[in-house]
């Protein structure tokens, strides 16, 4: 979908503020969304995250901070499961002094999981059609889903610079359909094209 | 310039919701931001373009988040500042802080607003050079990028359409905006496919029609 998230072109944000030794964690809230988000989330794939975070409202997406997202959507999948109320989201607290539905994960191995490098390359279903060097364009496409292909660089000419195996394919994983797996390719555009 | 005023193919806004027997303002304030915006329009210190440009420029978190008469207070203030015809203190308390500097024109008098009204302001200009392109041209919008104001959306730029009416030349906003004077230019309204701007999964019968200033167009 075209959201807000895809912000390729889009003008009039004013100058980005580089931050001088900027902390991970701006305050402690921020760090306990990251933790809770990597040990309860409920949304089935990365893909489907990233789909439900860029579909929210153009201006709360614009006003909420980076952990602000990832908290509003933890909460959301949440109750969505049946693993928490809204009442026990307003509280706080567990209603019965457990969680429905827990798969508790033991904090070294949720440690752990924090750091892993998860690998989305998959076994190749069918030979490349690209190479090096390679012109190709990009489709005019316009999903009302989860897409890879920015809005800026649809419909333009480029050309292959690098071929890194299938990986799954975000815009099926996403919508539900499984991990179709895909040639990925690095493909550079001339700005004047763009 | 790209700003989140040119929403053509943004998705995400949820429902429009249509508001039976919708007032023309839905609070006394809006009221008045349009007449103080006329008002201070007719003083002829600046261009509607100039102040289109004014409204969109404002960053997308905070245009995004206000109603259609906000945006025109914060244009409207935002010029006022900068042409020196308000002070920020004066913005603040509501009050003129000493005598207004004189401007182009003089102060609308409440006995020819009505008249002003009415007479509306046409962008008809002769024009400078031939028609270039006459009905049933294929033509093509120009990939441009401009961080100034332009009349040619970013969903309709880089693709193929056909003109389907020539309106005459008129005051070429994207120049008027910067201040480089009308610089008229042919106006034409072409009609794009939908499947030729958002592809496959478009509706075949759907197409988009729009009012498109010469310089954004070339032969197809």
């Amino acid at each position: 979908m075209i959201g807000i998230h895809d912000m390729g072109g889009i003008m009039g944000f004013g100058p980005v503020d580089p931050e001088a030794g900027e902390a991970v964690f701006r305050s402690w809230w921020e760090a306990h969304a990251f933790a809770l988000s990597q040990v309860a989330s409920r949304a089935p794939s990365i893909d489907a995250f990233r789909h439900v975070a860029e579909h929210r409202s153009l201006a709360a997406y614009l006003a909420m901070p980076y952990y602000g997202k990832w908290l509003d959507e933890l909460e959301k999948g949440l109750l969505a499961s049946g693993a928490i109320t809204g009442e026990e989201l307003a509280a706080g607290r567990s209603a019965s002094g457990r969680v429905a539905n827990a798969r508790a994960i033991p904090p070294d191995k949720a440690i752990a999981s924090c750091f892993a490098r998860h690998s989305y390359e998959r076994p190749a279903p069918a030979s490349a059609r690209f190479t090096v060097g390679d012109k190709v364009m990009t489709k005019t496409i316009n999903p009302t889903g989860h897409t890879r292909l920015a809005r800026y660089l649809r419909h333009h000419a480029g050309e292959i610079i690098a071929v890194h195996g299938t990986h799954v394919f975000p815009d099926s994983n996403a919508a539900g359909k499984g991990e179709d797996p895909q040639w990925l390719y690095t493909v550079k555009f001339a700005a004047r094209e763009l | 310039m790209n700003g989140a005023h040119d929403l053509g193919g943004m998705m995400g806004f949820g429902p429009v919701d249509a508001e039976p027997g919708e007032p023309v303002f839905h609070a006394d304030w809006e009221s008045r931001v349009l007449a103080v915006t006329l008002a201070m329009g007719a003083l002829g210190e600046w261009s509607i373009d100039v102040a289109r440009q004014a409204r969109e420029s404002q960053p997308p978190a905070q245009y995004l988040i206000s109603s259609y008469y906000q945006i025109w207070l914060a244009g409207l203030e935002k010029l006022m500042a900068a042409r020196g015809l308000a002070s920020a203190g004066e913005l603040a308390s509501g009050w003129a802080g000493g005598p207004a500097r004189p401007t182009k024109h003089p102060p609308l008098a409440a006995a020819n607003v009505a008249k002003a009204m009415t007479a509306g302001s046409p962008y008809e200009r002769p024009a400078p050079a031939p028609v270039r392109f006459k009905r049933g041209d294929k033509v093509m919008t120009k990939n441009i990028n401009p961080t100034g104001h332009t009349r040619l959306p970013r969903y309709l730029r880089h693709h193929e359409g056909e003109i389907i009416a020539v309106h005459g030349a008129h005051v070429f906003p994207d120049s008027n905006a910067a201040g480089k004077g009308e610089d008229p230019q042919w106006l034409y309204t072409v009609k794009f496919a939908a499947s030729e701007l958002w592809g496959p999964d478009a509706d075949p019968r759907d197409s988009v029609t729009a009012d498109l200033w010469e310089p954004y167009l070339e032969s197809a």
